[in-house]
């Protein structure tokens, strides 16, 4: 049953958030950061190839199957946990807390799944809590977010659990080690997908990160889509052209959309899908440096990018504003935030000295190793538009004097400070020192001879610094912030959506009249040969005829009005239905 | 103040390619060439910058970016 014990670190997290709604005050934080720590430890006494393991009916269910891959993801969630929950204990509000609690634990539990069908159920546990995480804002459209955040993911998990079930049927097989092929690969894709946000299936995370709560919003930024990318790695380990494509697309889409944000959160949103771009296109590169580079680029990333959403939501907790067009000339009022602010945006743009250059280094290595030129050169573009977010970002949110009037009536908390402090000194320690980096990845022997401080290297990266640089100060009246929402590819769902359901109410009546024609023919046949009561015709015929009147009860407007409630929620709520039936007809046909 | 840090940075950027000009390089492809991060630097900011501006004309809307 249960071979080198350790204990799931899942269990320690969802067991503190059970007690959590009991706890107040003081012992409600020390419970918090003792459960956050425990399972912080609880993953560093893991070792490789510990295991816990069941049989539930015919299946082989493991809870916990470490090995090389899951341990790095293990250690960098557990941690991020630690500085999340330290974060976070400014709130009053103990169910967002046990939620958090539980999502972490979940994320765990995903990464050390050794089965398909245990990490499925985290899976859909980490949706179903981080759903929590946007709906406890309780604040501005948050609960439309929080439903179509939902709905999306609903769609993800159908996609996985029908790629599960296709690979189930095939090899008789739930294990996350073997091989998929055929369409449970290609659902598994799409499943996996949506979680690492491909782009088309990425507007759940730019909705609704920006309308979570202010500590939710770092949870969010560290787990949903880095657990996508450790599934993604699991599953197409091998890589391919198509993912290196789908994530050099990610990484340049995701730089276009966030330059036109001025929601600063929406902004450090989109670009999670550019740097998730970088980890895809690792993987599909499908070397064993670039899986280095990749799982590298995970552990970096979440630093980084939870150090920024810290930042930002320390803004929005002491402004109550996160707009940038609205911030300004904050760097004064805010020292701690700005300049941990600053060193993140030079770990993402991956300036040398800081984390992000080096993982991005591993991966422009592997890129190079495999001779794929385009790939390179997509990797510097997406560095050169990342330096002009960031620069648009820190200069108009620290240094411009546009938001004089903001009042930063309350300072960020001593616990906001401290976790922002670390994570900034993480950062610096990791780009300085990154043999602790390359000491926890999977392949670290082939890392023995990358020195990613050469000279040739660090100039030409400052050298590209330095020109982005110019070219900015010179055009910095360019890149002002819009001030206004700037809709994204959904628009054109929604449209689609909207022309297909009035297409199909169209063609409804139409075939309604027939029926009616058709029906009134026959009672009008059988009332003349006089062998039925004409009473149930006349009540019949009238029930129909009441049904095509409904819809003229409705104007054009109110009609289009309708259909713009909830557009997106109708979209993926059909297209979840049409993947359903056609599972249902497979497995029919199958039999 | 912008135009100043504009200028500092054009004269590192310069500089950086002037000192790997010097510096023996393993490859001869493009990439090893000491003005090409220049290159790319340029092309990116105004691919991305017309981009941005491209789609933003497309996809405006009127109301105000929710906070």
């Amino acid at each position: 049953m249960t071979n080198n014990f350790s204990i799931p670190p899942f269990l320690l997290y969802f067991i503190g958030a059970l007690f959590l709604p009991f706890l107040h005050n003081r012992i409600r934080q020390v419970w918090l950061v003792l459960i956050s720590v425990l399972g912080l430890i609880s993953v560093f006494l893991l070792e490789n190839g510990s295991f816990w393991k069941f049989g539930f009916q015919n299946l082989r269910i493991a809870l916990l199957n470490v090995d090389n891959i899951s341990l790095p993801f293990g250690y960098i969630f557990s941690f991020i946990a630690v500085i999340a929950v330290v974060y976070s204990l400014f709130t009053k509000k103990n169910g967002e807390l046990s939620f958090a609690l539980i999502y972490a634990g979940s994320s765990l539990g995903v990464v050390f799944s050794g089965d398909f069908i245990s990490l499925f159920v985290f899976w859909e546990i980490m949706a179903i809590t981080s759903t929590m995480l946007i709906l406890y804002r309780n604040k501005n459209n948050s609960f439309e977010a929080a439903v179509k955040y939902i709905i999306m993911h609903i769609l993800g998990g159908s996609l996985l659990l029908g790629g599960i079930a296709i690979h189930y049927v095939d090899s008789n097989s739930i294990s996350v080690f073997g091989e998929i092929n055929g369409l449970s690969r290609t659902l598994m894709l799409l499943g996996i997908g949506l979680n690492t946000c491909f782009v088309g299936l990425h507007t759940w995370l730019t909705d609704s990160y920006p309308k979570a709560t202010i500590g939710g919003a770092v949870f969010m930024a560290s787990f949903t889509t880095k657990v996508g990318v450790y599934a993604l790695i699991r599953v197409f380990g091998s890589g391919g052209e198509l993912i290196m494509a789908i994530g050099a697309i990610m990484i340049v889409y995701g730089i276009v959309f966030a330059l036109m944000q001025s929601n600063a959160r929406k902004l450090l949103s989109y670009h999670i899908i550019s740097q998730v771009g970088y980890m895809v296109v690792a993987v599909g590169i499908g070397s064993n440096l670039a899986i280095n580079g990749s799982i590298a680029h995970v552990i970096n990333n979440i630093f980084y990018k939870s150090l920024l959403f810290m930042c930002m939501g320390s803004l929005l907790y002491s402004t109550g504003v996160q707009s940038i067009n609205k911030l300004g000339g904050i760097f004064k009022k805010a020292p701690v935030i700005s300049i941990t602010c600053i060193i993140a945006s030079l770990s993402i743009a991956g300036f040398p000295g800081f984390n992000g250059y080096i993982s991005k280094e591993i991966i422009k290595t592997a890129a190079i190793e495999e001779h794929i030129l385009w790939l390179e050169i997509v990797l510097i573009l997406g560095t050169v538009g990342t330096i002009l977010s960031f620069l648009k970002l820190n200069y108009y949110v620290f240094f411009n004097s546009t938001g004089r009037d903001v009042v930063f009536d309350r300072p960020p908390t001593s616990s906001m400070n401290f976790s922002m402090t670390v994570v900034a000194g993480v950062c610096l320690l990791l780009g300085v020192y990154p043999y602790l980096l390359f000491k926890i990845l999977p392949y670290n022997n082939l890392l023995n001879e990358f020195n990613p401080f050469g000279l040739e290297k660090i100039l030409s990266t400052i050298q590209l610094f330095s020109i982005t640089f110019a070219a900015y100060f010179i055009a910095v009246k360019l890149f002002k912030p819009y001030g206004k929402y700037v809709a994204d590819i959904d628009m054109f769902y929604q449209k689609i959506i909207l022309f297909s359901i009035r297409a199909g109410e169209k063609t409804y009546s139409a075939l309604l009249r027939v029926w009616t024609s058709f029906y009134d023919l026959i009672a009008d046949i059988l009332l003349k040969a006089g062998r039925y009561s004409s009473t149930v015709f006349a009540i019949q015929s009238e029930g129909w005829q009441n049904s095509i009147n409904l819809e003229k009860e409705y104007s054009q407007d109110e009609l289009k009005h309708h259909y713009k409630i909830t557009p997106s929620g109708r979209a993926v709520l059909i297209i979840t239905i049409i993947f359903a039936l056609d599972l249902l007809f497979n497995f029919i046909w199958n039999i | 103040m912008n135009f100043k840090i504009a200028v500092g940075a054009l004269f590192i950027t310069v500089l950086s390619v002037i000192v790997l000009f010097f510096m023996p390089t393993k490859e001869s492809d493009i990439i090893s060439l000491p003005y090409f991060k220049s290159l790319i630097g340029v092309t990116g900011f105004i691919f991305f910058t017309v981009c941005s501006k491209v789609m933003l004309k497309v996809l405006q809307r009127g109301h105000e970016n929710d906070e």
